[in-house]
């Protein structure tokens, strides 16, 4: 046993920020669940998508990054609303099988199709925080950077090395601006601070647009019961396509906040995270979207702390770095077996 | 063609002829596959069996029992991985390990299947699809002595055990057809394997019919409704997920058999979606469908693969995006327009030509057959007339595409001359029917022609018949021939590379066309030539032709295994008999119905 605290700070930041992005995606899948109860298992796929776009616009056009990242999300917000108009709205909800395979066969659709034309290689991205602006004060010394597209990184003994091969190269990693404050005597990098800035911003905006527009009071109604809404007058079909719409856009967010952590982007991307994710959206209660983004944070911390500092640094077992996965699996599990609605869910009575 | 062509009641001689010949055909395309393909086409089939039994599994959860399980690839993995490893480290024989195998199978499933189905709704599907990625990464825990089980990221060979030529107890088999030739360990394997598929069938399809295959079927079409009636629902949705889960892990058990070799990356993700579209395709909720729905996923894949190089597309390890893109695509597009699948084409196809009427508890048809005879307006003589000119056309349609160099052409041109085997008796049978019921006077007016259009049907039938039969007894006889001769001439000539064993054993191989093998493995050459070929080679080949002959002999006609001269005395019987009696029933009939009331104006016969 070696209870090494004074690096666990560390592990708590990379665990909140990861989990950050499993909210994100969790937050895509849990707007979809309560527009349709349906997990829509291509979200990982759109997601990937979304990031695709933004690299091409990004990296390949030389766009402004954050003018890729919103055009990106808008077109992905058009894919979602079409395929959910296209693909989803002729079948019956409640009939699950229907809706899950097509959901399935898009994941392939659009796995394969990125895979043709981008094939499976890592592609780097750009950093939306790479490094702070030059306005924020008090940040750390200059220690890592990255220049044009080569990712770098800083190894454990304070080098700058080349991400991809792991070696040190001072001619291709130059020092070009600041990326972490030191806080608590551990690194809290501006890329976690930006992911946890990018969240809470695109948290309130989900806000403002569910509880101060007309589209999301009638998201919230339908939702809510979609008979009762109809009655009312909302047009159920278009409410629901605006769902996959925003579902698709925060899907995008995540993918592209973490696209430069995996070191770029590839159509696999999403695989694991997806998984993350499902986990998050089933420990917070899969209708319910702070439930979500908490649910994130908390699988995040796990699957950092739990796993990869107590396990890896505490008890000295190299393998639990394997048991990453397996921890969202069994988490998914006793999250079923004691609390099948979640943390934040709503209990479903079922009536006969 | 509104109504079926035939009417039967159940149990009736007509019913049992016509099951008789269905089981007929399906049995002899089980005994085709290992004379007939390329080692690797059934190598190929093998694959096809082990997921026939794999999506039969999920379809023990999602089509009979309504939940959605994502991730069978992880009980496959399992079975997979204990099935090596018993046999690699603890030298347990593979039918030893079934029990084991099922039984770990069974309380994977329980475990996973228990928390997920207690409650309602997408539980399972969520928790299935993580236990789908997750498998993977686990078989590499360097702990627990797992990766030493496992072979961690590099996979594990398995010794073949069932391999004909490493245990001499599977040489006991070598009577089954394919066994003893080129392509004896595939052959051999696909036995097993089919054994094993028909097992698992069959087991399937009685609990299926019992009193707790009802409860689960209950389930998926109310669970409010079984739950009324006393169906104590989380306990049979997770036995069943659990039963499900061993069958999946007979089905890993079967791929390490299958491939020996098992790796982590095998069992990913993409397998269970596989499975899940060889379900859709095939037919959700039914038997037939898991079968036709592996055969699709197999062939599919191979197709996509062959095409996928040519086209350009990006491949990665000769599998590329294009089948995802196309499974997908086909996947979407079944699940709109056929939700049945496969199998409810192929019952759609077979409502058209019969249909059986159930029968009272008295043994009485629940509708007077005669009630549902379609009367003097009846079309099935002509449609009987039209089946039967179009089995010999599309025998020579098929016969001049053979010619075309193509993939895609040539399985289409194979199809085609197929059809006569399956027209010919259908033609016979509806025919029969028509004299039949033009003799009991209920054609009316229309008596005359639908004589005339059934008897010449009929006759055209029987001599479709007679011609399979002929032609299947003459190659199979050049074959037998020249292989014996090259057989000969190998024993004689032990370096094999000189006349006459070339020219002979080249000679078998194209004689055993007949049974499908296009000679590509005599003529690998660029000359054509076999001229690299070693002296075991020909004799496989040699040994093939034999084989392929004597099985083709018996098999067409009197049903193997029989000595070749006994075969060919039997079909030649046979023959002349098929030809007596087919025109005895449709060209001589006349002269029994002179005592039906409206005879026949005048005698067509054979002339069309």
């Amino acid at each position: 046993m070696n209870w090494n605290f004074e690096i666990l700070p560390d592990f708590i930041f990379n665990g909140l920020r990861d989990g950050a992005v499993y909210g994100t995606v969790a937050l895509a899948l849990v707007l979809i669940f309560k527009a349709t109860t349906l997990i829509n298992f291509a979200t990982g796929e759109l997601a990937m998508l979304g990031a695709f776009f933004v690299y091409v616009l990004n990296v390949e056009q030389g766009w402004w990054l954050w003018l890729s990242i919103a055009v990106a999300m808008a077109i992905s917000a058009a894919i979602g609303a079409a395929a959910e108009r296209a693909l989803v709205r002729p079948f019956d909800p409640d009939d699950h099988l229907p809706v899950v395979l097509i959901t399935l066969g898009l994941f392939l659709i659009i796995n394969a199709v990125a895979g043709d034309i981008w094939n499976y290689q890592v592609r780097r991205v750009n950093d939306p925080f790479g490094q702070f602006p030059s306005w924020v004060p008090n940040g750390s010394e200059l220690k890592t950077s990255s220049e044009g597209t080569i990712a770098c990184l800083e190894n454990a003994d304070g080098n700058l090395v080349e991400v991809s091969s792991g070696t040190a190269d001072a001619g291709m990693c130059e020092m070009v601006g600041r990326t972490f404050f030191e806080v608590i005597g551990a690194r809290l990098h501006y890329r976690t601070i930006g992911t946890w800035i990018a969240l809470a911003l695109a948290l309130i905006a989900l806000a403002i647009i569910l509880g101060k527009t007309k589209a999301g009071l009638a998201f919230r109604a339908v939702s809510s019961n979609a008979e009762s809404a109809r009655l009312v007058g909302v047009n159920t079909g278009r409410t629901l396509g605006f769902g996959w719409a925003l579902a698709s856009v925060f899907g995008t967010l995540g993918a592209a906040l973490v696209s430069p952590a995996l070191g770029g982007v590839n159509p696999n991307m999403m695989l694991t995270i997806l998984i993350y994710a499902l986990a998050a959206a089933a420990l917070g209660g899969l209708d319910s979207l702070g439930g979500a983004v908490i649910g994130g944070l908390a699988v995040g911390l796990i699957k950092s702390v739990l796993v990869s500092w107590f396990g890896v640094v505490v008890l000295g077992q190299a393998y639990f770095s394997i048991l990453q996965l397996a921890m969202a699996f069994l988490l998914i599990l006793i999250v079923l077996l004691f609390r099948p609605a979640g943390l934040f869910g709503t209990r479903r009575i079922e009536r006969v | 063609m509104s109504s079926p062509l035939l009417i039967v009641s159940k149990g009736s001689t007509q019913h049992r002829q016509w099951r008789f010949l269905s089981w007929g055909y399906a049995v002899a395309l089980a005994v085709l596959v290992p004379l007939v393909l390329q080692p690797f086409e059934i190598g190929k089939m093998n694959r096809a069996l082990v997921l026939m039994v794999a999506v039969l599994a999920v379809n023990l959860v999602v089509g009979f029992n309504g939940m959605l399980a994502l991730g069978h690839s992880a009980f496959m993995g399992i079975g997979a991985f204990v099935a090596a490893s018993m046999v690699q480290d603890e030298l347990w024989d593979y039918w030893m390990i079934i029990p084991v195998v099922v039984i770990v199978g069974f309380a994977v499933g329980v475990i996973v299947g228990l928390p997920a189905l207690r409650v309602k709704g997408l539980y399972l599907a969520l928790v299935t699809i993580a236990q789908a990625a997750v498998f993977p990464t686990l078989v590499n825990i360097d702990e627990l002595g797992i990766a030493r089980r496992t072979g961690g990221p590099n996979g594990r060979d398995v010794i073949e055990e069932v391999d004909r030529q490493e245990s001499g107890f599977s040489s006991f088999f070598e009577w089954l057809p394919g066994v003893d030739g080129a392509r004896g360990a595939n052959a051999y394997r696909y036995w097993i394997l089919l054994l094993i598929v028909v097992i698992v069938v069959s087991l399937v399809r009685n609990i299926m019919r019992s009193r707790p295959g009802r409860a689960v079927l209950a389930i998926r079409d109310s669970e409010a409704g079984a739950a009324v009636y006393g169906v104590n629902l989380p306990l049979y949705k997770t036995v069943n997920f659990a039963l499900s889960a061993s069958l999946g892990s007979l089905a890993g058990l079967m791929w390490c058999l299958d491939k020996g070799f098992v790796a982590g990356q095998d069992f990913t993700f993409l397998l269970a979606v596989d499975l899940i579209i060889g379900l859709v395709i095939g037919g959700v909720g039914t038997l037939q469908g898991s079968i036709f729905g592996g055969l699709f996923v197999v062939w599919a894949r191979d197709l996509t693969k062959r095409i996928s190089i040519p086209l350009g597309f990006y491949t990665l390890d000769g599998d590329g995006p294009l089948s995802a893109a196309i499974f997908g695509l086909i996947l979407i597009l079944f699940t709109f327009f056929a939700p049945g699948g496969i199998a409810s084409m192929v019952t759609a196809v077979q409502k058209r030509i019969i249909q059986v009427v159930p029968l009272t508890p008295a043994g009485d048809p629940i509708v007077p057959l005669a009630s549902l005879d379609p009367g003097p307006s009846s079309t099935r003589a002509t449609w009987a007339l039209r089946f039967a000119v179009a089995g010999p056309v599309l025998l020579v349609i098929g016969w001049v595409l053979m010619n075309v160099d193509n993939l895609i052409v040539g399985t289409l041109a194979f199809a085609l001359r197929f059809a006569i085997v399956v027209l010919a008796p259908i033609v016979m049978f509806v025919s029969m029917n028509e004299l039949r019921a033009a003799k009991a006077g209920r054609r009316g007016e229309n008596t005359a022609s639908v004589n005339s259009q059934a008897k010449t049907a009929g006759v055209l039938g029987v001599l479709g018949l007679a011609y399979i039969q002929t032609f299947a007894l003459n190659i199979a006889l050049r074959a037998h021939h020249v292989g014996h001769l090259a057989r000969e001439a190998v024993a004689t000539d032990p370096d094999g590379k000189t006349v006459p064993a070339i020219p002979l054993v080249n000679e078998a191989a194209k004689a055993k066309d007949f049974v499908g093998t296009s000679g590509e493995f005599c003529a690998s050459s660029p000359s054509g030539e076999i001229n690299d070929m070693s002296v075991a080679g020909l004799c496989d080949v040699a040994s093939d032709a034999i084989d392929a002959s004597e099985t083709a002999v018996g098999f067409w006609l009197i049903g193997w295994p029989t000595q070749s001269m006994l075969s060919l005395v039997l079909s030649i019987i046979v023959i002349v008999a098929t030809i007596f009696v087919g025109l005895r029933h449709f060209v001589f009939a006349d002269e029994k119905t002179e005592a039906a009331p409206e005879p026949a104006p005048e005698e067509v016969g054979a002339s069309s």
